[in-house]
């Protein structure tokens, strides 16, 4: 555990005034609040530094404790525990000198072992940090409602997946986040999906591509096709002369739509016409008489 | 029909320890959903979230309404930049070989 410089966190001076102390914490809080940073972890983090650094400085008992032992805080805090012993020694009836409804996450061990705890002074309700996770599906896993547990924290949350969701999607659950300090509310918990393709498709938007190769005798004379799509099977016409790259639309064999049940995009498939090859010598001398047509 | 949940502003405001003026004035600046039922301010549910949002801004950084309103502004700016960063790079990912 190290020694926190909460004057170097605020940036002030020692001789600094409650006045400027009250003044400084009001700017970086506005800087760096979850409100005004959501999902930066870093803002928190340096959000979670100023306040324990306010309740410090901005307090003089805890202020003039803090100066008093600088650098020698383990000192401070060995004294400052005898004291607390003696005095709990005294109160029979147990009641503690640094109870209260904060939450102790929100301060460093630094402040724990030298205050005995989180801030009980300041009457601010402070709303907890957002959580972030990421979840991994795989595309397949896309194309259908489902529900799943997730495990937060030690704590198990059953979200609904809607069909539909894109790679990199982030959804909100409220509440789920870290506690709120002097009982402010709970922060959020953001989902991004991460969604990895274990399909022959590839997805733009609610639209699927296939690339399908046929024979080239079957592009030029034409003939039928079956495909596996997330609808199931479905037999494509193709029709006579068809060029390498042909692209077609099939309407409503895409992805689901999010949020939009039974709705789906559409599926795309591009032709890619395969030469033959290892000709025998009368396919070779057949071509070769084409070619002089 | 769907049913609305609605939280009344007078008990909105002792929870949170705000003068009603504050709502009806976000209200007037159209930052929130307010329904009256009988002369009486309700605020959706659907609401709540953003209105709490706004108070935080405003009480705990000594913001006044107008910035509020900016920032808001600014966030909501922000995040569909995000979604279309996304989207460009799920593009990208499109074409990749």
């Amino acid at each position: 555990m190290e020694y926190i410089d909460y004057y170097k966190i605020l940036g002030i001076s020692k001789t600094a005034t409650p006045e400027e102390i009250k003044k400084t914490y009001r700017k970086l809080a506005r800087k760096y609040h979850p409100d005004i940073n959501p999902n930066d972890k870093e803002a928190n983090k340096k959000f979670q530094e100023i306040n324990e650094a306010n309740e410090v400085l901005s307090d003089p008992e805890k202020r003039t404790k803090y100066d008093k032992y600088g650098k020698d805080w383990q000192h401070g805090a060995a004294q400052e525990q005898a004291r607390r012993s003696q005095q709990q020694s005294y109160n029979f009836g147990g009641q503690q000198q640094y109870s209260g409804d904060h939450d102790d996450d929100h301060f460093s061990d630094f402040f724990s072992s030298f205050f005995g705890g989180g801030g009980s002074r300041s009457k601010s309700k402070f709303r907890g940090s957002d959580l972030n996770a990421s979840i991994q599906l795989t595309l397949t896993d896309t194309f259908k409602t489902d529900k799943r547990t997730i495990t937060i924290n030690g704590k198990n949350i059953r979200i609904n997946l809607p069909a539909g969701i894109e790679n990199g999607q982030q959804i909100k659950l409220k509440g789920h986040g870290e506690p709120g300090k002097n009982g402010g509310p709970h922060g959020d918990l953001y989902l991004t999906f991460s969604i990895i393709n274990n399909t022959v498709f590839k997805k733009m938007s609610n639209d699927l591509y296939l690339n399908q190769e046929i024979g080239l005798y079957t592009a030029i004379l034409g003939g039928e096709l079956t495909i596996d799509t997330l609808h199931g099977k479905i037999k494509l016409k193709i029709k006579p002369e068809t060029q390498n790259n042909t692209k077609i639309r099939v309407k409503g064999k895409g992805a689901p739509v999010y949020k939009k049940e039974g709705e789906f995009g559409d599926l795309y498939v591009t032709y890619i016409v395969k030469l033959p090859g290892n000709l025998t010598e009368k396919q070779r001398e057949l071509f070769t008489e084409l070619s002089k047509l | 029909m769907a049913t609305q949940k609605l939280i009344a502003v007078k008990e909105f405001c002792g929870h949170h320890n705000i003068k009603a003026a504050l709502i009806l004035e976000l209200y007037k600046q159209e930052m929130i959903e307010l329904v009256f039922i009988k002369r009486t301010g309700f605020i959706p549910e659907t609401s709540l979230q953003s209105l709490e949002k706004i108070i935080r801004l405003h009480q705990e950084l000594d913001i006044n309404i107008e910035a509020v309103q900016i920032i808001l502004y600014l966030l909501a700016n922000l995040e569909k930049k995000e979604a279309e960063l996304q989207q460009l790079r799920n593009q990208l990912d499109f074409y990749a070989i």
